[in-house]
């Protein structure tokens, strides 16, 4: 029996670009709802196929640069050249009228973003709407948009009201707020408000020195009726803050980079202010000039803790060189669980460290079982093995003799302590701690999502800890290793093949696979999966000390032919060692990427 | 509480209101009509599929409906809905086609998923095969298409 025309539509919705261009040539009606469906959403992985599709766009049949609704470019695609960001803003506004969405996103940030399309392109990982692209976009040439996340050129003005009445995210320089601000001063004279759908909000100083002071957060509470979701980077707030009742119920979640907080009297006007926050993400705060460092921690974590529904708690350093740290935040918060001051209701844990940080007291908040427990998400910095030499660390190691490479840290927890974790993320950003991937997904029995980084990854579990034979199969759906090295790899390709069959998302990044053998009568490495993926993710791969020029993909759901992936020209100099083709094959991918090196890498 | 339904080949079917309310269509006309017993007709759907979405319906009865289209697009078929889809290919056609009629979408989505999923890591040849649809480009038109959309080739 044929396909009813009338499905074909409904059908192509749940396709990926890379099978939408095999089923537009199938005929002229599939060709026509597969493109219509193509150009609805846009994702730009790289330069390369930023410029093509700049190309591209000019000889469109209208009928597909109507269809386009967002264009969604990975920061990436701009390194090294901010001016394509305004060629881009400037052609996309002739070329695609009903654009909805326009933003820059980075495919691997660690924050959250509720963002559907963008999780959906990077395939369910949560990522930040990101805010480095100092190019603008004339809003007067979108009249359609709805969300936005690059900055608007404009200052404000009067003509640009209709589409901030549509808006429901948005980017705006501290000083844009100002001029606002400035504009409409008085939130109580002005009846309606202006940005009434306006889910999502990004401030950022953007070179100016300014403080958000009370009129201001009126004015957001009076003209944001429906925000969600708030987030500031590099402003003051609180320097004049008159305490008047001021409640902005809406707002859900609030990350704050780099903000600083002028008084210890501003937290519990955040109490108050924001009284419904789910997620609060704290970035490279830096309270460091404060007079009272001690009064400012206790301020902090009242506020976090007196948030009475608050799930989710991030708090991360990249760039500070702190004085007082994460580390006593994290302290002083496990202090209140364990003294039973706080009724902590946290599911999701995401602490993030830099270079910098010497040493991370991972230990006590492991050791906290009462928290412990109920987190789904928890994300945590390794140790550096620089710091093992330091004694408690030390003592840590020695705890578990068993002789086998052993996790550290973890060996000596409770058995249940990660009973509900479904999401583990494990950085380290130097030094090679060894972790046992059999270990980890033993000690965690539901995990679903795992993403280990700078570790050097082994197999076997501790035998003294985990003596009993490990199941045969493990829930794992999605896995990711960054910048890591691989040992006894046919152990983890054996992992991979046989004892993973949720798998659906596999990223290997910037990773060293050491000791894989070959089958006698191939000459390039060979991962044969039995599973369909969501994504396959192969950037900057060694295997046996030669780098992987191209991925081979082999969809047996189709007549398993390959398809070649190659990256862009190499550099000679860039890679002193022999390359090697790279064979995966699996029922089928949506979405492939692959660079065979970092420098033309898109993350 | 329970409604008639009355498949195309007038076979009369009783199910509870709530299993018949998972369609939209049958929801609405029950609130134009109000409380009667007549059987309410479905010209479009035979006994044979009528038994089947029943039975899909039935199943799904405390699902939580959720409007956001990219929520619903990016779960996955759960488990028995794929046991539920394996049947051949024209009985799942006529499923996916009495969803559409009756507006039932998470039935129309699990569906259209079974057939994307098909789709697949397949060649465009090997898809018009299994559907046995009539390529109706010309070898240039297909050129064009090529180059037009080159910029989305991910490799």
């Amino acid at each position: 029996m044929s396909l009813p025309t009338e499905l074909v539509p409904l059908i192509l919705q749940h396709l990926t670009p890379r099978h939408l261009l095999n089923t537009c040539l199938v005929s002229r009606a599939w060709t026509y709802h597969s493109l219509v469906r193509l150009y609805d959403t846009v994702y730009i992985h790289t330069k390369h196929q930023l410029k093509s599709f700049l190309k591209s766009l000019h000889g469109l049949p209208l009928t597909y640069r109507l269809a386009i609704r967002a264009i969604l470019v990975n920061d990436g695609a701009f390194y090294r050249d901010y001016r394509l960001g305004g060629t881009c803003a400037l052609v996309f506004g002739i070329q695609c009228p009903r654009m909805k969405v326009f933003s820059c996103v980075m495919p691997y940030g660690t924050l959250l973003s509720d963002d559907p399309l963008v999780t959906d392109w990077a395939h369910g990982r949560p990522m930040p709407i990101f805010i480095k692209n100092m190019f603008a976009v004339d809003l007067s040439r979108f009249p359609r948009l709805c969300r936005i996340g690059v900055f608007p050129m404009n200052e404000a003005a009067p003509e640009h009201e209709p589409i901030y009445r549509q808006l429901t995210g948005l980017v705006l320089t501290e000083y844009q707020l100002e001029t606002l601000i400035d504009e409409y001063p008085d939130a109580h004279l002005t009846i309606n408000a202006m940005f009434p759908a306006l889910q999502t909000l990004h401030l950022d100083h953007y070179g100016n020195d300014h403080c958000l002071d009370d009129i201001d957060l009126a004015w957001l509470q009076h003209h944001c009726p429906n925000l969600h979701h708030l987030s500031m980077k590099g402003v003051t707030v609180g320097d004049r803050w008159i305490p008047k009742p001021l409640v902005h119920a809406t707002v859900r979640s609030l990350v704050l980079t780099s903000v600083h907080i002028a008084t210890v009297e501003c937290f519990p006007l955040l109490t108050t202010l924001y009284p419904n926050l789910k997620l609060i993400s704290l970035i490279d705060m830096n309270f460091q000039y404060q007079r009272f460092p001690h009064l400012m921690l206790d301020g902090l974590l009242s506020w976090i803790t007196d948030c009475p529904s608050l799930t989710s708690f991030s708090i991360i350093e990249y760039e500070s060189d702190p004085h007082w740290t994460m580390e006593e935040v994290i302290d002083g918060l496990v202090d209140r669980v364990n003294s039973g001051s706080w009724n902590c209701r946290l599911n999701r844990i995401e602490i993030g460290a830099s270079r910098t940080h010497q040493i991370f007291p991972a230990k006590r908040l492991l050791e906290c079982q009462p928290l412990m427990q109920q987190l789904d998400t928890l994300f945590l910095p390794l140790i550096s093995s620089h710091d093992t030499t330091q004694g408690e660390v030390q003592m840590e190691s020695d705890h578990c003799s068993s002789g086998q490479p052993t996790l550290y840290l973890l060996c000596h927890l409770a058995p249940d302590t990660f009973a509900r974790l479904t999401t583990l993320h494990l950085n380290q950003e130097r030094g090679h701690t060894h972790v046992s991937l059999v270990q980890l997904l033993l000690m965690c029995p539901t995990l679903v999502t795992l993403q280990l980084g700078g570790i050097d990854l082994h197999h076997d579990a501790c035998t003294r800890h985990f003596p009993a034979i490990p199941p045969a199969t493990f829930n794992l759906a999605n896995l990711t290793v960054t910048h890591t090295d691989v040992y006894r790899a046919d152990l983890f390709f054996f992992l991979l093949q046989h004892q993973l069959p949720r798998l659906s998302s596999l990223a290997i990044i910037g990773t060293r696979i050491h000791q894989l053998s070959l089958a006698p009568q191939e000459s390039d490495p060979f991962l044969r999966l039995n599973v369909a993926l969501r994504s396959l993710w192969v950037i900057a791969v060694d295997i046996n000390d030669h780098f992987c020029f191209s991925l081979c993909l082999h969809e047996n759901q189709g007549s398993g032919r390959m398809a070649r992936y190659t990256s862009q020209p190499i550099d000679d100099k860039e890679n002193d060692k022999p390359p090697i083709d790279f064979h995966v094959a699996c029922l089928y991918a949506d979405h492939v990427l692959f660079t065979h090196s970092e420098r033309t890498s898109p993350l | 509480m329970s409604v008639r339904l009355l498949s195309s080949d007038s076979e009369d079917f009783t199910v509870a209101k709530e299993v018949a309310e998972r369609s939209m269509l049958i929801k609405n006309m029950l609130e134009d009509v109000g409380d009667n017993d007549n059987p309410i007709p479905l010209p479009n759907v035979t006994a044979k599929i009528l038994r089947k979405v029943i039975e899909w319906c039935e199943h799904h009865l405390g699902d939580p409906v959720t409007n956001d289209e990219n929520e619903r697009r990016n779960t996955e078929i759960d488990e028995w809905d794929q046991k539920f889809m394996e049947v051949d290919q024209e009985t799942l056609f006529d499923i996916i086609l009495a969803a559409n009629y009756l507006d039932i979408k998470p039935l129309l989505d699990v569906g259209c998923k079974t057939v994307a999923n098909m789709i697949k890591g397949k060649t465009a040849e090997e898809i018009r095969k299994i559907f046995n649809i009539v390529n109706d480009l010309t070898p240039e038109e297909e050129a064009q298409i090529r180059k037009e959309n080159e910029w989305a080739e991910d490799r």
